[in-house]
């Protein structure tokens, strides 16, 4: 299989003292890589460098250049925090506003595949938390990427709520065949989505 | 009754209340009648004011001064919020600036101004520029500052073009924080134009609010005074309290 992120040695210091030091990463082709570690320790900092919107210290980051062959941005993430919704837009305005280049039939497509099309026209504080989260990977989806960095999308939800949208996230995966690098630091998630785990001390 | 509807209740009541007590102290002849006009009276010449005396394109002159200052203002605003944001030295000296300049009340500079400018309009445009810019720009940039913290990482990470941010995050999200800017940018203005008028009088081809209070004075029309104080305070709680009434246009999520 393909590896389409490599990163080799990887270091990140805030002043002199290091963050990450000397990680090393693979992502192949329709691979889940689960980040696991405790709150704090530099999981999303790893995730923002890996998705070029931090700059590292030391070792290197080769990208296979399929990677940016997309239509959209070529590292979508789905965050944590819900709120990264516009709350002034309805489902279906969040979604196309990341990629204006995406066709209706592919915005159509996801929202139908999210579970979202009777509330495409609701705002988010007219939906769920699990809701906002699918709205959130549909809107990850649309930038049609074969990568997409989640960090600790499920971590606000409840037991019964992550476990729906792991398995929805699987069945994603495997329709879109993408390539995920996953953080969480909830062992039982990352057992359950995981192809391999990379653990953080 | 719910509590608003109580509320209301209450403020009628005690406005009933207020006029009530102040007709009675007036035809008691407690006051001389000349500087303590009964509320009739008042009422009465209110009504003549505005069917014969033109008060009311007076009062519209007086909106519409403080509205365009109110505009400039939103426009100035923009700019140094966007520069501000672009050169961070610019953001701390703006910052300065607002700190230096925002306590200074419009009429503190008035002699200065009219030293530079003269007995202008251009004086008393300057002059409510100043006194609608401060407290607008800090609403709007606590605000920008609440989105940007909100949606950098967003931003970031979906590459959303300047002009999308502006426009898909900045405008549509700050529409509270610029309801809660024009109302306190209304407020400040309102009272430093009536300040400003009564002393420039009559710069333009029409006076407005303040100028009418003044002259009522000279002419010792003491009912006219106070009907000119009423419908100043009432423009001042209708636009502060109703028209740009906090309320939650942004969605909350």
């Amino acid at each position: 299989m393909k590896a389409l992120i490599t990163a080799t040695g990887l270091g990140k210091k805030f002043g002199d003292v290091y963050v990450i030091k000397d990680f090393n990463l693979v992502l192949h082709e329709k691979e889940i890589v689960v980040i696991m570690g405790q709150s704090g320790i530099g999981k999303s900092t790893l995730l923002n460098i890996l998705g070029k919107l931090e700059p590292y210290d030391e070792g290197e980051i080769d990208y296979d250049e399929s990677v940016f062959e997309g239509i959209g941005v070529p590292f979508p993430f789905v965050f944590q925090e819900m709120d990264t919704l516009l709350p002034w837009k309805t489902v279906k305005q969040n979604i196309s506003l990341v990629n204006p280049k995406a066709s209706d039939d592919l915005l159509k497509e996801l929202i139908e595949n999210v579970g979202l099309t009777d509330h495409q026209n609701k705002f988010p504080h007219e939906l769920s938390g699990g809701m906002k989260q699918r709205v959130g990977i549909a809107r990850a989806l649309i930038c049609a990427s074969k990568v997409l960095l989640m960090d600790e999308p499920f971590g606000s939800l409840d037991k019964e709520m992550r476990l729906k949208l792991q398995d929805f996230l699987l069945k994603i995966q495997d329709k879109y065949e993408l390539s995920i690098i996953f953080v969480t630091h909830d062992e039982e998630e990352a057992k359950r989505i995981g192809h391999r785990i990379l653990t953080i001390k | 009754m719910d509590n608003n509807a109580r509320k209301r209740f209450y403020r009628l009541v005690f406005i009933a209340l207020i006029m009530v007590s102040w007709e009675l102290t007036a035809r008691l002849g407690i006051f001389d009648q000349n500087l303590f006009p009964s509320m009739t009276s008042v009422i009465r010449r209110l009504i003549e004011l505005i069917t014969k005396e033109s008060l009311l394109i007076k009062t519209a002159y007086s909106i519409s001064l403080v509205l365009l200052s109110m505009i400039a203002s939103l426009v100035v605003s923009t700019v140094l919020i966007i520069l501000g944001r672009k050169f961070v030295w610019m953001g701390t000296n703006i910052e300065l600036v607002n700190s230096v300049a925002s306590p200074l009340p419009g009429i503190a500079i008035l002699p200065l101004v009219i030293l530079w400018l003269g007995v202008r309009q251009e004086a008393m445009f300057f002059i409510m520029i100043h006194a609608t810019l401060w407290p607008m720009w800090r609403q709007l940039s606590l605000g920008a500052d609440r989105l940007h913290n909100r949606y950098k990482r967003f931003e970031k990470a979906f590459g959303l073009s300047p002009l999308k941010r502006f426009y898909h995050i900045y405008c549509l999200g700050i529409t509270d924080d610029l309801l809660a800017a024009m109302s306190v940018s209304w407020s400040r203005g309102w009272r430093a134009l009536i300040s400003v008028e009564m002393i420039f009088g009559i710069v333009g081809a029409q006076t407005g609010l303040g100028w009418m209070i003044y002259e009522r004075r000279m002419y010792m029309d003491t009912e006219g005074l106070y009907a000119g104080l009423i419908m100043i305070a009432f423009c001042g709680v209708l636009f502060e309290s109703l028209i740009f009434k906090k309320r939650n246009l942004r969605r909350t999520t």
